[in-house]
């Protein structure tokens, strides 16, 4: 399969989000109180977004997964964050979960769906490897599954054989193509507000 | 348009539903399992548990994933039964793509209580599980591959008498983790050998005690905690006997502790007859990586009469569909249970809400369909691998609970079902798939 490279600019649209920092690109308080601007940064910067969600019973079953992806993002220079697709959480749950599933990523409640319109993002768990561009934008290099762990909504089988997203994280630190690009996610629906 | 016109044939007052109309469908299907306490992973008791989930919810009802609900149309009637009539499911999916309305803005929308859970009745004994024992995050690469997700614990009883038991039930700290329970009653350490051979809390292995089949001592399932047999039906656990309990759990990310407890609901044995396990399905499966549609039949014809009160289904995710069918002598088929779409996660015990009497001589055949390829969805392993996997219990199979008219045609029936299921010889059955090496973390 070919690689595929998506390319979202950003524009001033995003001002009207009021959420916007000054380069443009979404400003948003993670479960500690930490400003980030994740599709911001250095040109060549490897950020990696995972939307979630606190009840997800999918999403929830991969943390431990994503954990061991954010400690590789980590160690290979890049961001983690991880996106909990919700209008209405507050930030104690939010806390609890992280704590309670020993996720150590900043975690950020998208209350105005900013990042889930902006990258596209459709359910959760669903993981998208970005690198940063010279013009400030970003290149999707990855987008989709984390691992194999459900055939399908409902269907979920006993062992994660494929570790999609982390292997995508590999390619991308190695400045090797990420093949494939896309892989359908499966996951709960994100209500777009 | 289409959905419109089925909701105006579904409700016939043809007022649209609002969440008024919609609470009490909620309440009757879904709230059980879907509150604080329940085996599901969020509540959907108020309005905006629904509301702002109300794409996924209706997918989920479309797809007929929820309610969980294994038998097909048509069965026979059994207790606890979590069907959801189509009437019903058309028109929450409806009420959900209409935007979930509330009605009358004027009052608040209700909440719905989630039922009670059912007392205990007298006399119940709680056998708490002593050791502590925690569900892992994630599953766990084990030495059995065919058990995994599978934990047995033996639990003493200290029973100076026989005890006569009508119901059991298992309370726990992770209803949302544990998918089935089966109790198997053991009166000659076998139970208690395995775990010694296994220096961990529990071990590492199904519940099955050689030729005894785990959840002939009852099961408990997915938003099902109690299983009572019938006024008549009892088990008679021999003196000085442990509990063998089979643990089936999914793992849910993160590490559950587990404070869980047996329940034994005491039976009056007079006038009640103890019920014996009949088992009947196939003992060795032997199908390669990407062999589709595989179907195998068992028979087995009961030498004495038998009086079936329940029936637990078994089988791993490689099989798609069985079904257990009875031929008695005057010609008569009876169709005892019918699983269209078998999901392992929702595997539950069933009991009639009447006895089905089944003569001597009736036949009882159970049929499993089975697909290793990747076009099942629910296949184990991604990519597939080879099934070669032997049992004596059997790996799919129907276990029925009954009685013969007496103990000892009781008797007759039980090991006339322990040789047949043993009779094709355990050396025909292969050895067990070899371990793959384990992924680096
Ligand atoms: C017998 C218990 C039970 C009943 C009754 C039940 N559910 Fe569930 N539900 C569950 C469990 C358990 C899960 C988690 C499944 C998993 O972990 O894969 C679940 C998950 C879900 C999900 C998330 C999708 C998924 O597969 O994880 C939705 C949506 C849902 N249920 C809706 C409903 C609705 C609507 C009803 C009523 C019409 C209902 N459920 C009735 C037990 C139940």
């Amino acid at each position: 399969m070919p690689t595929q490279r998506f390319a979202h600019v950003l524009t001033c649209v995003l001002m009207l989000s009021g959420l916007a920092g000054c380069s443009g690109s979404p400003s948003l308080t993670d479960h500690s109180g930490v400003q980030h601007t994740p599709l911001a940064g250095e040109p060549g910067d490897l950020v990696v977004v995972v939307f979630s969600s606190t009840d997800c019973p999918i999403a929830n079953a991969m943390a431990p997964d994503i954990e061991r992806a954010s400690i590789e993002t980590t160690e290979a220079g890049g961001r983690f964050y991880l996106v909990h697709a919700r209008t209405d959480l507050p930030d104690e749950r939010t806390r609890d979960h992280a704590s309670r599933y020993k996720l150590s990523m900043p975690v950020i409640v998208d209350r105005s769906h900013t990042l889930v319109k902006l990258l596209g993002a459709t359910v959760t768990p669903e993981a998208f490897v970005l690198r940063i561009d010279e013009n400030g934008g970003h290149t999707v290099l990855y987008q989709g599954s984390v691992n194999n762990l459900y055939g399908s909504v409902g269907n979920r089988r006993v062992n994660v054989t494929e570790h999609h997203l982390r292997d995508a994280i590999r390619s991308a630190a190695a400045e090797e193509a990420v093949v494939p690009s896309r892989r359908t996610p499966f996951g709960c629906f994100i209500e777009r507000n | 348009m289409l959905t419109l016109l089925c909701c105006l044939l579904a409700n016939p007052t043809a007022e649209p539903d609002t969440w008024s109309t919609i609470a009490p469908i909620v309440a009757t299907h879904c709230a059980d399992c879907h509150q604080d306490t329940g085996a599901a992973p969020f509540p959907l008791l108020c309005h905006d548990d629904l509301s702002r989930r109300r794409r996924f919810v209706a997918e989920i009802l479309r797809r007929q994933l929820m309610p969980p609900w294994l038998p097909g149309d048509g069965g026979l009637p059994v207790h606890d039964d979590r069907s959801m009539p189509e009437a019903e499911r058309t028109r929450l999916i409806s009420w959900l793509e209409a935007g979930a309305p509330v009605g009358n803005a004027a009052e608040p929308p209700t909440t719905i209580t989630p039922p009670e859970p059912k007392a205990l009745p007298p006399g119940t004994v709680t056998v708490p599980l002593k050791e502590p024992f925690s569900i892992p995050a994630e599953t766990i690469e084990n030495e059995h591959r065919h058990h995994q997700d599978t934990w047995t614990f033996v639990m003493p009883l200290e029973n100076d008498e026989p005890m006569h038991v009508q119901g059991v039930g298992w309370s726990t700290a992770a209803p949302a983790a544990i998918h089935t329970v089966t109790l198997l009653a053991d009166d000659r350490c076998r139970g208690r050998n395995r775990d010694d051979y296994d220096p961990r809390v529990g071990y590492e292995r199904d519940g099955d005690l050689d030729q005894d089949i785990s959840g002939s001592f009852g099961a408990l399932g997915v938003g099902l905690s109690r299983m009572m047999l019938p006024d008549g039906f009892h088990w008679t656990i021999p003196p000085a006997s442990d509990l063998v309990v089979e643990l089936k759990y999914r793992p849910v990310g993160r590490e559950l502790p587990l404070r869980d407890a047996v329940q034994l609901v005491p039976a009056d044995p007079s006038g009640s007859r103890s019920v014996i396990p009949v088992v009947t399905g196939l003992n060795r499966v032997r199908l390669d990586a990407g062999q589709a549609d595989y179907t195998e039949e068992d028979r087995f014809v009961l030498p004495e009469d038998f009086d079936v009160v329940a029936v637990l289904p078994r089988g791993r995710n490689e099989c798609r569909s069985m079904r257990l069918t009875a031929e008695l002598p005057s010609g008569e088929e009876r169709v005892l249970m019918d699983i269209p779409e078998w999901d392992a996660h929702y595997r539950r015990p069933f009991v009639f809400r009447n006895v089905q009497s089944l003569p001597a001589g009736t036949t009882l055949t159970s049929r499993f369909t089975l697909d290793n390829s990747d076009a099942n969805p629910r296949n184990p392993y991604d990519p597939p691998e080879d099934l070669r996997i032997g049992r004596r219990t059997g790996v799919v199979c129907f276990t029925l609970l009954g009685a013969g008219r007496s103990e000892t045609e009781s008797q007759t029936l039980m090991d006339a079902s322990k040789w047949t299921m043993d009779r094709r010889g355990m050396k025909n059955i292969p050895m067990r798939t070899p371990i793959p090496p384990t992924p680096t973390p």
